[in-house]
């Protein structure tokens, strides 16, 4: 994050269509200078359509582009001061990674010894030096990825627009890779539009997120505000494994089979969220402060322990789903499957209406 | 009976599928060996017998004085050299043009793309014979482009047929779609995405090209050009229907040795002589090329 909210970026009601079907629709947002934005959504959502659009790969039926203030909606890609790691990272296979990498200040017409050289900094700055003389093909994914990065950096651009770079990696590999993100923007500083369909990777880099579903941006803000403060229903769902209990609200109180809230909304129906973290199980005996609404038994069904954490998945009676329950490892209560707790929730949940919208 | 025709049928696969797939070649590599090396051995040993004027050639006989007697004729090497000659220009045409029509399908999609790909296909449906004398009615004095000319742009035909243009359009047509198909089916293992890079890293059009597709696809283009080439230089129907006498290539030379002088021993020498030729020419274009994209 920088101080400078200048915006480096910006879409206004962009628009594009694949004959009938609109890839996306009427997509607006800013990326300021020097952060990392990620579009983050399942895949058809048209994120990947909105990072070609601003690098002029993909032109748009309706909407402009502006990159540092200037409207290059009309430019051709390779005038546009942005470039993009690719999905598959689409390395130039007949060419070595020195040449891959010096590939852009080639076509910018620099010399051969000033190109090699701005290239072999940027080669050692992804820690690949000894690997200058290297075809793609004799390089690990990892290895590729870090060429794609540099290859996009020796362009020396004002944007760099990642697009699911990471999702040809296996996890431990990605895991490494989110964190080099971090430490080469830290070191270039570069504005930053990243694509995921992962909400993990897209946390751990965003400064903000904008999330996208069926070709429109539904929520932009930071990752922390997003989670906590989701739009709609379909928001809560895609940040976090969650269970929707459906409830009715009448005279200012949401009855759900799980526990009654008060709350500030209209009668009718509407679907209570309860993540992992909201739900509670402690020992039969109803306990003094179970830290929230208590809210009667339940039978623990399966108990997961993935090293640092702790899941419990619960069948409440009066209930047809089961309500997760998650635990850091040293809080872990310790129950075993079969077992009957007593459940208490949060009792400020996310609340959506019928039509998802947010209702408190 | 057919669960028994099943279970022989895995018997087959399993037992196909433990032998490895350079035996699968085999029948291959025998049919080739028989039919084209045992023709090429027949066609040297013949090359080297004396002539008769009672027979093809005289049995039994060896002697090197036909390829002496095809080397020294001003008139058969002059054919030669045109041969070449033609073959050359007709592969300087039809590649650049083959290669912008390959690419042009490889970047289509959906209908376009199979229209572009069926143009190339009926083409080869056709025979040679009719698409050489298509030719004649488009071409002749009284063909269909002079009937657009005259009166129009000049006011006598203009001569399209019975000299050399006649028949490097002519060869040009009908090499096109097997060097169409030839660069396409390698420009189809290339990953369109490379293009979308280079162009992001700021090549145009036709600099992204060069950069990233033709390194790429070299080993289509060069297969293309020796195709292409090694075709038209040997070219028999079109140097004939198009043509006049002074178009005349080596391989009807041969034929008329072959048939009408029924002299076997210099056509076959003649034979061996332009396949040398030809295929030399061929490799030394080919190194010239793979050296100068090393160089670049």
């Amino acid at each position: 994050m920088t101080g400078n909210h200048e915006a480096t970026v910006s879409l206004e009601g962009l628009s594009v269509a694949y004959g009938d079907e609109r890839a996306i629709d009427d997509v607006s947002f800013e990326v300021h200078r020097g952060e990392i934005f990620c579009l983050l959504g399942p895949s058809g959502c048209g994120k990947t359509t909105t990072l070609k659009t601003v690098a002029g790969l993909e032109s748009p039926d309706e909407g402009d582009v502006y990159v540092r203030g200037s409207r290059v909606t009309d430019e051709p890609a390779y005038s546009r001061d942005t470039s993009v790691v690719f999905q598959e990272w689409a390395l130039f296979p007949h060419k070595t990674v020195l040449e891959n990498v010096e590939f852009a200040p080639r076509m910018d017409g620099e010399s051969r010894e000033r190109r090699a050289e701005e290239a072999r900094s940027v080669i050692e700055t992804v820690g690949l030096s000894g690997k200058e003389d290297a075809y793609p093909e004799e390089l690990s994914g990892g290895q590729k990825q870090r060429v794609a990065f540099a290859r996009s950096l020796a362009a020396d651009p004002s944007v760099l627009l990642l697009d699911e770079p990471l999702s040809n990696l296996d996890e431990g590999l990605r895991r490494e890779m989110r964190l080099e993100i971090l430490r080469i923007h830290e070191e270039f500083g570069k504005t930053t539009v990243h694509v995921t369909h992962d909400q993990q990777e897209a946390f751990t880099l965003a400064d903000r997120v904008g999330i996208m579903r069926d070709g429109c941006l539904i929520q932009v803000g930071e990752p922390s505000e997003v989670y906590s403060e989701p739009k709609n229903r379909f928001v809560d769902d895609f940040l976090g494994e969650t269970t929707f209990v459906e409830g009715t609200v009448s005279d200012g109180c949401i009855e759900t089979p799980v526990a009654t809230f008060a709350a500030d909304a209209e009668d009718g129906d509407v679907e209570v969220s309860l993540r992992p973290e909201e739900v509670f199980l402690s020992a039969p005996e109803p306990s003094p402060d179970g830290g929230g609404s208590v809210s009667g038994t339940g039978e623990v069904i399966k108990r997961i322990d993935q090293g640092s954490i702790v899941r419990y998945h619960v069948h409440a009676d009066s209930l047809e789903d089961r309500l997760l329950s998650e635990y850091s490892a040293r809080e872990d209560p310790g129950f075993s499957e079969g077992q009957t707790v007593s459940v208490s929730v949060v009792d400020d949940p996310r609340v959506f209406d019928e039509s998802g919208r947010r209702v408190t | 009976m057919r669960g028994s025709f099943r279970s022989s049928l895995d018997l087959l696969y399993d037992k196909l599928s433990g032998v490895s797939a350079g035996a699968l070649v085999v029948p291959f590599v025998v049919f080739e060996t028989v039919l084209f090396l045992g023709a090429g051995v027949y066609l040297l040993r013949v090359s080297l017998a004396e002539p008769t004027a009672l027979s093809a050639f005289e049995e039994g006989t060896w002697t090197v004085s036909n390829y002496l007697d095809v080397m020294t004729d001003e008139y058969l090497m002059g054919r030669l050299s045109y041969s070449i000659r033609l073959g050359a220009v007709v592969t300087a045409v039809t590649v650049p043009l083959g290669f912008v029509y390959a690419y042009a399908a490889w970047r289509a999609e959906g209908r376009r793309k199979i229209t572009l790909l069926s143009g190339v296909l009926v083409a080869l449906l056709i025979s040679i014979v009719i698409k050489v004398y298509a030719w004649v009615i488009l071409l002749s004095p009284e063909g269909v482009i002079n009937r657009l000319l005259v009166g129009t742009v000049t006011d006598s035909p203009v001569s399209l047929l019975g000299n050399s243009f006649g028949v490097v359009v002519g060869l040009v047509y009908s090499m096109l779609p097997y060097v169409v198909l030839t660069v396409y089916s390698v420009l189809a293992t290339l990953d369109e995405r490379s293009i979308e890079a280079a162009r992001d890293l700021g090549a145009g059009r036709l600099r992204s090209v060069y950069e990233v597709v033709l390194p790429g696809a070299a080993p289509g283009v060069i297969a293309a050009s020796v195709v292409c080439f090694s075709w038209s230089s040997v070219a028999y129907a079109a140097p004939v229907f198009l043509g006049s006498p002074s178009e005349r290539t080596v391989a009807v030379e041969v034929g008329r040795l072959f048939t009408q002088s029924f002299d076997w021993s210099h056509a076959a020498a003649l034979g061996v002589i332009s396949m040398v030729a030809i295929l030399s020419t061929a490799g030394a274009g080919t190194l010239t090329y793979t050296a100068w994209r090393r160089y670049m």
